[in-house]
């Protein structure tokens, strides 16, 4: 926190009229964020983002990874949306998107009623009708998006669809003539508004076709649309002329080319030296640069805390990990603070799954079992766990990424489970498909690594990771207790703030049970060229790099 | 023996073949001399090849050795990690890897001789473990070279007919495939599912990986010289006295393809290490944690502007290992040229 504060108070301090301008609107979460950026913001040009990971795909309806939310979240605007221009929790706010207004909310919290705003069009002047929304997440469910249990698992009918038991999800009405649109829920659920701000619940054509649009993405009413795109090298973005929603910002730069280069040290050297734009919030700056950058950067480099949770899964429903001595051996063993080292610095140890901006979170690491975790770990109890566990010489694979840090978490963790007696051997995956790999029926991995990085303000967000009756393909570490469901199932029904002690159980619970082995919150990088206009930049805890706030000097 | 000590004293003198006997201008019968002794007389007298031979003794018997200054100078092995932990550098103890994740550089003591990687492991141990990698897999492919690629020239060029049209397309396959690429290819394909009870992490994966592409780069050229050998007389004659069609490969034409492949195995060596080198460079060839001087150099990339040892002392043990087996090869070459003259004093 305070490597955030020190350099944002110092640029408050130093700007010029205009930047003053620019820092106030970014450092407060009322008015009009965009329109205040934007009286003074120079408009136009080209600005170059370069990325060490290329989102799995530029169709909201099937992405939903950091790299990608950033740019399809400028394409696709949703009925709600997250507050633009907003650094830090304020920009988790949720605002109408293309909605008149939030919800109307009834039927003891089963029924949302929506109004689209009347004129809306599509990036190719196609008029947006109520019942794209319908067609959006039935693409949802088809194709499927990574996150569709977040649709077909609480929208009512969701689950008749995806099981191909229906035509169409019986839970949504919708009216062209006038642009309503009503969904029913299973079951009272507050964070189906947070959903619904999610650029993947963003309505389509009917035309659009029910598959993966990897080379195209799909037809967006953001202020942005696609341009030519090469899955995996570039994507590009070019402003949409006819986009026109109150409070969402248009965007400064005519521009903006997303180009992946696997070598996130090159990415760091070329922004340095202005030779691109943007270093990817998405990635992790290298140790071997970061004193370089510090020295001569200074003035355009950041640390931003944001909400993400990093943590290995561990197979309950196999062994060695079905097990509760050999999980808890792994807690017990495992050095949070070497794992920072990795990162750079730039992660806050902890065991808890919600990370402390969110309600529920904020658990002191010093609670955390067997040893604090900002302390050394406690090998002597691991080993004697192992002993209990009967599980030594097991043999444990262990997946993990190919890019940095995250190799080199592999190396460690794979080390440490070594150092406890099991047989551990690495498995690295290639970061653009290892989400995906490890989520594969047939593979149930028995051990690995998983991040999450906030969709919205809710813990439900990231509990839900590990629920066992959701439907959900993000369980990775099959975690089915009775207890825990029953919580993720009833938790929802009320806003966060007023089950916030509840939720906080919920997860020492978790940790106590040892069905995850978290380590840590990220603080992400935000890094520009001289070329741009550092201040006004925003990295949103919602859609990191958010791209309508870039602009050049 | 007498021409061994006449050249013993290097003199100038005549030219010495192996056979026939000859009588010397002063009546004195010389001792007859095989192809093989006369061989490894000229290759004595190359010193630049003996200098890089005792190079090369020199880096195997390092990294031979890797466990023991693994265990009892450097107290840590090749994938412990320590990150959090300290070393003394000049009575001051420093972080193995500083807060903000930089690894320490070279100490220059016991501990932490060349530094360490962003792990905390100790890169002396790894360079040394990595080289027995390296070499490890440069010896077993050259293995499945000399005997896949020895086999397949044999069968194709004496046998000809079925056994050439099967297997003479198949190494042009190969051969026609860049080696980087075909390595890299089969490199990531294996290096998930590894191949049969061999797991995708072995190194033996690499190993098989890279005497495959490399087997035609024998077996063409033994396929010739055995095509050119089985035209010759003695082989029918070997026929007519009613000997095998194996027997006569492997006693009548494998002692005449042996120099070929004696040629052949220094380079293949050399050709095998700077492949695994590349591939485990790229990602393709030892997995992680294992080290070899190719995952080592990658490794220590991200540090060439600050510590550029980390790339730079694995890259020259690298350069220094091939271009000494390279230099010994071309020394067996010269001294297996039934055209090149060893001049003795008469």
């Amino acid at each position: 926190m305070k490597r955030y504060l020190r350099p944002l108070g110092a640029s408050l301090l130093c700007g010029t009229v205009a930047v003053v301008a620019a820092c106030s609107s970014s450092a407060t979460s009322t008015g009009s964020p965009g329109s205040t950026a934007s009286s003074a913001a120079k408009n136009g040009g080209t600005i170059t983002i370069d990325a060490g990971t290329a989102p799995l795909s530029a169709d909201q309806g099937l992405d939903f990874t950091t790299q990608g939310t950033e740019l399809y979240s400028v394409v696709n605007t949703p009925l709600l949306t997250f507050q633009r221009g907003v650094s830090g929790v304020g920009g988790a706010k949720i605002i109408p998107g293309l909605a008149q207004a939030l919800p109307t909310v009834t039927n003891g919290g089963k029924t949302y009623t929506f109004m689209l705003r009347p004129g809306l069009v599509y990036s190719n002047g196609q008029a947006i009708k109520a019942s794209d929304e319908t067609y959006a997440l039935e693409r949802d469910i088809k194709i499927p998006w990574q996150a569709a249990s977040f649709v077909s698992a609480y929208i009512a009918g969701g689950t008749a669809y995806a099981d191909g038991k229906a035509k169409t999800i019986s839970g949504i009405t919708t009216d062209d003539a006038t642009g309503k649109i009503v969904v029913n829920l299973v079951a009272p659920f507050a964070p189906i508004e947070d959903i619904f701000a999610l650029a993947g619940t963003a309505p389509v054509p009917p035309s659009t076709p029910m598959k993966n649009l990897a080379n195209t993405g799909t037809i967006g009413d953001g202020p942005y649309m696609w341009g030519p795109i090469t899955p995996n090298q570039s994507y590009t973005l070019v402003k949409n002329p006819k986009f026109d929603v109150p409070g969402i910002p248009k965007g400064h730069a005519n521009t903006i080319i997303f180009q992946v280069n696997t070598n996130v040290l090159a990415n760091a050297e070329a922004v340095l030296n202005n030779q691109a734009d943007v270093f990817d919030a998405g990635d992790t700056l290298p140790a071997s640069i970061i004193s370089q950058v510090q020295s001569q950067a200074s003035d355009r480099y950041q640390e931003v805390p944001t909400n993400s949770s990093y943590y290995w899964f561990m197979a309950v429903n196999q062994k060695p990990f079905n097990n509760l001595y050999a999980r808890e051996a792994v807690l017990a063993a495992m050095d949070d603070r070497a794992l920072s080292r990795l990162d750079s610095g730039l992660l806050s140890p902890d065991c808890h799954l919600i990370p402390p901006g969110i309600v529920g979170g904020g658990s002191s690491p010093a609670s955390c079992p067997f040893h604090p975790a900002d302390g050394p770990p406690n090998m002597t109890e691991a080993k004697s766990l192992m002993q209990k566990s009967g599980m030594i010489g097991q043999p444990v694979t262990v997946y993990g990424e190919e890019r940095a840090p995250r190799r080199q978490w592999l190396d460690y963790i794979t080390g440490v489970l070594n150092s406890l007696g099991f047989k551990a051997t690495e498995k690295v995956v290639n970061s653009s498909v290892y989400f995906t790999t490890i989520g594969a029926p047939t593979l149930k991995p028995q051990f690995g690594f998983g991040d999450w990085v906030q969709d919205f303000p809710n813990p439900w967000d990231f509990m839900q990771l590990f629920a066992g009756n959701a439907g959900s393909s993000l369980n990775y570490g099959y975690v089915n207790d009775p207890h825990y469901n029953s919580q993720i199932n009833t938790l929802p029904a009320s806003t966060p703030e007023s089950v916030a002690s509840q939720w906080t159980a919920l997860d020492n619970y978790a940790v106590g049970k040892a069905y995850y082995a978290v380590y840590g919150h990220q603080e992400f990088p935000k890094f520009y060229s001289d070329q741009m206009n550092f201040q006004a930049g925003v990295l949103s805890v919602e859609y990191q790099t958010d791209l309508t706030s870039l602009e050049l000097k | 023996m007498a021409l061994d000590s006449a050249d013993d004293r290097g003199a100038a003198g005549v030219v010495v073949t192996a056979a026939p006997r000859d009588l010397s201008p002063e009546g004195r019968q010389p001792s007859a001399i095989g192809p093989w002794r006369l061989a490894g007389r000229r290759l004595r007298r190359n010193k630049v090849a003996l200098f890089f031979l005792a190079l090369f003794v020199v880096i195997v018997a390092m990294c031979l050795l890797a466990p023991v200054y693994s265990a009892h100078i450097a107290g840590i092995g090749p994938n412990t990690n320590n990150i959090t932990g300290t070393v003394s550098v000049a009575g001051k103890q420093q972080d193995v890897v500083s807060l903000d994740g930089v690894p320490i550089g070279p100490t220059w003591g016991a501990h932490y001789l060349l530094g360490a990687d962003t792990n905390g492991r100790d890169l002396a141990v790894r360079l040394l473990y990595g080289g027995r990698t390296s070499l490890l897999i440069g010896a077993i492919a050259t293995v499945i070279i000399i005997v896949l690629g020895t086999l397949a020239g044999l069968l194709s060029g004496y046998f000809r007919g079925a056994a050439d049209f099967i297997l003479r397309p198949l190494m042009e396959l190969i051969w026609s495939f860049p080696v980087v690429i075909l390595g890299v290819a089969l490199g990531t394909a294996l290096a998930i599912g590894g191949i049969g009870p061999v797991k995708g992490n072995s190194v033996y994966i690499p190993a098989f990986i890279i005497g495959v592409v490399y087997i035609p780069y024998l077996g063409k050229p033994i396929r010739g010289e055995v095509m050119r050998v089985r035209n010759q007389d003695y082989i029918d004659a070997a026929r007519v006295q009613g000997m095998g069609h194996w027997r006569i490969m492997f006693s009548e034409i494998m002692p005449n393809v042996s120099s070929t492949i004696i040629v052949f195995v220094p380079l293949i060596l050399a050709s095998s290490i700077l492949l695994e080198s590349y591939l485990s460079f790229l990602g393709a060839g030892v997995q992680a944690p294992n080290a070899s001087w190719g995952t080592l150099i990658s490794d220590g990339l991200d540090y060439l502007q600050t510590t550029p040892t980390f790339s730079l002392i694995p890259g020259a043990m690298l350069v220094l290992t091939v271009l000494s087996i390279n230099v010994v090869g071309d020394g067996i070459r010269d001294a297996l040229d039934p055209r090149a003259q060893v001049r003795v004093r008469t």
